[in-house]
């Protein structure tokens, strides 16, 4: 099998829903109970001792995006919008074609590379979002000289094992501006329930 | 003659007893290094090899094996293996993983390992003792660890 074969096949496959519990022993279980995306305030891009999503409260998981204005950075803010829909269009290339070669994805309790993402993590989340109904709640942005870092609130909504599942999803992105393009140097995910979950 | 005989069963049972307490103060000893980065020898490896094979091969051999050439399960097993295997098994265009170099047994890479359907569900479903190979069994039913051997 080529591996644009096994892309083709996985981004075809339907979700993992056949795991009990929230993480077996994965990082990231993109189907089996909630998708555990992790994030931390975009003040701190670069440390990573944020508390686990699943065990800590909702109040207290919620990423500081105070400061940020909707249309503040219109082009970051583009970035952000064009990552969203290549994954859910399952478009591999157009996500890593956002990333700067440096760029961490902190998904789960991970920091991952921009490598180490593209060979597992990226597979699964645009597996998981091909069939979820996403809607964005809030946006906003804020420019820092040739950086930029722009938040953003969503709900996703979709089946797993049969019942309807909502997440509230909370997103901070840093970028960094290297000509006329940004790219996209961290990524924070995580990711509440907004319903029971499925058990 | 019976005492000839009873001179070789006291050697064997002091033998035995030294054999015994030998491996005894050897396993408490603490000399034998248990750290992945420190591999068997490669008698203690071939060994442990064997014993691994042959026991989940005696295992595996009476399963029953299902259609595995089905497009659906093939399907339902691809993403079954990108959300659980490719960590420690790799997958296509996959060079290595975070976790894989530290890993000891090395798990095969399963985009250019072919394994024998048989053994393949039983490994899955039951793991194996002593290695990073957990056992799915607790989390998936039959047909889903079927699915993933019918994608590899």
């Amino acid at each position: 099998m080529t591996p644009a074969q096994y892309k083709d096949i996985v981004a075809r496959a339907p979700p993992d829903d056949d795991m009990d519990g929230g993480d077996s022993g994965h990082s990231h279980d993109h189907g089996g109970g909630m998708p555990q995306k992790m994030g931390q305030g975009h003040a701190d891009a670069g440390a990573h001792d944020h508390a686990y999503a699943e065990t800590a409260p909702a109040a207290g998981i919620l990423m500081n995006m105070d400061g940020l204005k909707p249309h503040a950075v219109p082009q970051a803010e583009a970035v952000s919008d064009q990552l969203h829909h290549a994954l859910q269009q399952g478009d591999r290339n157009a996500v890593l074609a956002l990333l700067a070669p440096d760029v961490t994805i902190t998904e789960g309790n991970v920091v991952q590379t921009r490598d180490a993402y593209a060979a597992v993590h990226l597979g699964e989340d645009i597996a998981f979002l091909k069939h979820a109904r996403i809607t964005t709640v809030s946006q906003g942005s804020e420019q820092q000289g040739d950086t930029a870092i722009v938040g953003s609130e969503s709900e996703i909504q979709t089946i797993i094992k049969g019942k309807p599942i909502s997440l509230r999803s909370r997103e901070v992105l840093n970028l960094k501006k290297t000509g006329n393009a940004w790219k996209i140097v961290a990524i924070h995910w995580q990711s509440t329930p907004l319903t029971e979950k499925a058990s | 003659m019976k005492k000839h005989i009873k001179h070789h069963s006291i050697t064997v049972a002091v033998v035995l007893g030294v054999l015994a307490v030998g491996t005894g103060a050897f396993v408490y000893s603490g000399i034998y290094n248990i750290g992945a980065d420190d591999h068997h020898t490669k008698p203690v490896f071939a060994v442990l090899q064997t014993l691994r094979n042959r026991s989940i091969h005696v295992r595996s051999e009476d399963l029953k094996v299902p259609d595995l050439n089905d497009p659906q399960l093939i399907l339902k097993g691809a993403g079954q293996y990108a959300a659980m295997c490719t960590g420690c098994h790799l997958a296509p265009g996959m060079k290595t993983s975070e976790i894989r170099p530290g890993l000891y047994p090395q798990p095969p890479n399963l985009s250019q390992t072919r394994i024998d359907p048989k053994d393949a569900f039983w490994v899955i479903k039951h793991g194996i003792k002593m290695s990073a190979m957990p056992a799915w069994g607790f989390s998936h039913d039959d047909p889903t660890i079927w699915s993933m051997v019918a994608f590899l």
